[in-house]
């Protein structure tokens, strides 16, 4: 005969309602989600000056099924076809289905280039 | 997780601690609030070091979905063996152990949500896969040190005397029952090692000898912790009659079960994938010290 006061009964019950979501969420996920690979997207924000020289905010989006760990990019400003300016961060995680940010610096203004050319180096899968 | 007990017939010893009957009160509010407080200190006392812990963290995200449920449903069923076998109320049903081990689980992932969040390691920007992996991890073993808290924090109830108490301290227990409770010792005392990559890395790194020596030591230290120090509660697993034999049969199944430990942590936290088997076996003896510890001391201190 299980005997509990109206404390322990509502402790229970919430708990019990908890596992049950965090179960079902992990079970769901199990089944849908595919062990597919990491699927990397760069997205470039708006540059603005500092320090007499330019920040441009970047977002690095997960889209694939796995976590990764030090993501190599680079971001290069072109002029006219011609490769003007490089930059490189390296992102320690970005796990699946997730956005983590940065920033990189250029000397010439992002803003003024033809075009800005993003590049996924690398990774490693842990 | 309190279902309490009752006094009936303070006069004959053996009635003073029985289950509750259909004609008892409820248990008070206050105690029942205690119980829940020590369980809270007991589940941040065993995993404090672990929601800590960077590696933690990032398994939270690294581990797939499905091995994140296996880990929920094993620690479930630890629970249950431990309630059962050394947990507060030793008399309670199943179906009490049941919900006493709902309870346990949903206060542990409540813990371990609310200090990773208040550590900003859980935030509103991360993905919802993450925020869940991160509480799992870390929750699971706050919920067992909940149980561990809730039956061993406690101070005996008020109406038991000292023999009472004695005698509960001394219940013999059977070798399933050391080996359920041996079994979450191991994992709560090297569950917070196991995760880190200094393991990984003295793997890499310890030589034959080194490993010879953990062996050894680790031997050493369990014969030393059951038979020969003295320590809470180990009286009661001692024979009579004491031989080598047994003294070193014991201990080697002790050692047994802390490298079954830490090897299965290792499996979990992918530690294996990939690795040599030398590199296995290293990394299982280094964690396996410490896992020791947990089948040796904090068994008898657990149960």
């Amino acid at each position: 005969m299980v005997r509990k006061n109206a404390l322990e009964w509502s402790i229970f019950a919430v708990s019990g309602v908890l596992l049950l979501l965090v179960f079902g969420y992990l079970g769901y996920h199990a089944l849908t989600s595919e062990d597919e690979p990491a699927e990397i997207e760069i997205e470039v924000g708006v540059a603005h000056p500092q320090g007499g020289r330019y920040i441009l905010p970047v977002s690095l989006h997960n889209r694939g099924g796995q976590s990764v760990e030090d993501v190599e990019i680079e971001i290069s400003l072109l002029q006219g076809g011609v490769t003007t300016e490089t930059a490189a961060i390296t992102m320690p995680f970005l796990p699946r289905l997730s956005t983590r940010e940065g920033s990189v610096f250029f000397d010439s203004d992002p803003a003024q280039a033809d075009e800005i050319e993003t590049l996924v180096i690398g990774y490693i899968v842990p | 997780m309190p279902f309490g007990c009752v006094t009936q017939g303070r006069d004959d010893p053996e009635n003073r601690t029985i289950p509750l009957t259909m004609h008892a009160p409820h248990p008070p509010i206050r105690g029942s609030l205690q119980e829940y407080g020590r369980g809270i200190a007991g589940g941040l006392l065993f995993s404090l070091p672990m929601l800590y812990t960077m590696e933690m963290w990032q398994f939270g995200f690294i581990l797939r979905p499905e091995r994140l449920l296996l880990y929920a449903v094993i620690s479930f069923v630890l629970l249950l063996g431990y309630n059962r076998y050394a947990g507060l109320h030793h008399d309670a049903s199943w179906a009490e152990v049941a919900i006493d081990s709902v309870e346990e689980m949903g206060i542990g992932i409540v813990l371990s949500a609310l200090f990773l969040a208040i550590l900003g390691i859980i935030t509103l920007d991360i993905a919802l896969s993450e925020a869940v992996g991160k509480t799992v991890i870390a929750g699971m073993t706050v919920a067992m040190g909940v149980s561990v808290g809730t039956a061993q924090l406690g101070a005996p109830p008020e109406d038991e005397d000292e023999a009472a108490t004695a005698r509960r301290r001394e219940r013999p227990s059977s070798f399933p029952e050391q080996l359920v409770v041996a079994f979450i010792a191991a994992i709560l005392v090297a569950g917070n090692i196991a995760p880190t990559d200094e393991i990984a890395i003295l793997g890499m790194y310890l030589g034959t000898l080194n490993l010879v020596a953990l062996v050894l030591l680790s031997l050493a230290l369990i014969a030393m912790i059951l038979f020969f120090a003295n320590f809470t509660g180990a009286g009661r697993h001692v024979p009579e009659n004491l031989t080598l034999a047994t003294v070193l049969g014991r201990s080697a199944s002790f050692y047994a079960v802390a490298l079954l430990v830490s090897a299965l942590m290792l499996w979990f936290f992918g530690r294996f994938e990939g690795a040599g088997l030398m590199q296995c076996l290293s990394a299982t003896i280094a964690l396996g010290l410490v896992a020791s510890f947990g089948a040796s001391a904090g068994r008898l201190l657990l149960q």
